[in-house]
């Protein structure tokens, strides 16, 4: 199932390339939309309406998760110039971290779509 | 991981490195502070991931939220604007700009593009300094609506509305009338 002799590396680098992109050119505007977000009743219920569109939470988890994905990576590949040789063990940790965020986004997607549908 | 097809048998010399070789000069700093950026980038996700999470989990179904819901993540979104955290989100901001910046005139070395017709309008828009402009232009157009959202919150919702996505949503938090504004 698994070949020995091809890399996985391309999976990673494709995500770090694709997260990177996501983080230069979209981050920033959430960053500040972010720091506009008023706590009043009215604009908490609208940011709630907003965030819980099924389309608008696909885009925002999918942007989060290329994100995570990006700066798991280069973590990653930094532990190497911090004089960090890598293995087995680092590769599952950063790579799990990315997973396990990627899963609770994922989960809290699929609360908000189910909650849509029943 | 690592393809060891050619494993050589001899254990080999590894030159020491001080971890902190990149402290000693300035094009060195800046290429770790570059690196550097993605654990503001992780930890921004991280904050994002609260917010998320508060709200998909107080919500009973979509047309209603509930109060003690609606209060926890009132509660979260004026802890996002105490001053510190507001601070914070500056830092991660100019930690992201940097990124944009260092990233955008990267892509024209990384990418290669792959049409047949060299000398195709297409070919020359997605190559070299025409692919950073267009880079730019993307940053600068989402950017830009960002700022937009941070001085009126509301549009966003307001844009939405006509399209009917939220309608039903809305009335169940404000009663029948809809958006009170």
């Amino acid at each position: 199932m698994f070949r020995k002799d091809r890399s996985d590396e391309p999976i990673y680098w494709g995500l770090f390339g694709a997260g990177g992109m996501v983080v230069a050119i979209v981050l920033p505007a959430i960053i500040i939309a972010t720091m506009g977000l008023n706590h009043s009743v009215l604009d908490t219920a609208m940011f709630a309406n907003v965030i819980l569109s099924p389309v608008f939470s696909l885009a925002f988890i999918g942007i989060m998760i290329l994100c995570t994905w990006h700066a798991l990576h280069r973590i990653y590949h930094t532990l190497h110039d911090l004089t960090i040789h890598v293995g087995t063990l680092h590769h599952l940790l950063i790579y799990g971290l990315a997973l396990l965020i990627s899963l609770a986004f994922i989960g809290c997607y699929l609360i908000i779509l189910f909650k849509n549908l029943f | 991981m690592t393809m060891d097809l050619d494993k050589s048998t001899r254990k080999p010399f590894v030159r020491p490195v001080e971890a902190s070789w990149w402290t000693k000069k300035g094009f060195y700093l800046a290429y770790m502070l570059r690196e550097g950026t993605c654990l503001l980038v992780l930890a921004f996700v991280l904050e994002m991931l609260g917010l998320y999470i508060m709200t998909a989990l107080h919500i009973t179904d979509i047309q209603h939220m509930n109060q003690a819901g609606l209060e926890s993540l009132q509660s979260y979104i004026k802890f996002l604007g105490h001053p510190v955290m507001i601070a914070f989100n500056v830092l991660v901001l100019i930690a992201v700009l940097y990124h944009a910046f260092t990233w955008f005139p990267l892509m024209p070395k990384a990418t290669r593009v792959i049409i047949k017709d060299r000398k195709s309008g297409l070919y020359k828009l997605l190559e070299g300094k025409y692919l950073v402009a267009l880079l730019v232009l993307a940053f600068v157009a989402t950017t830009a609506a960002g700022i937009i959202f941070f001085y009126y919150p509301q549009l966003i919702a307001k844009l939405l509305t006509p399209l009917g996505l939220f309608e039903d949503a809305l009335k169940g938090l404000f009663g029948s009338k809809g958006l009170p504004f």
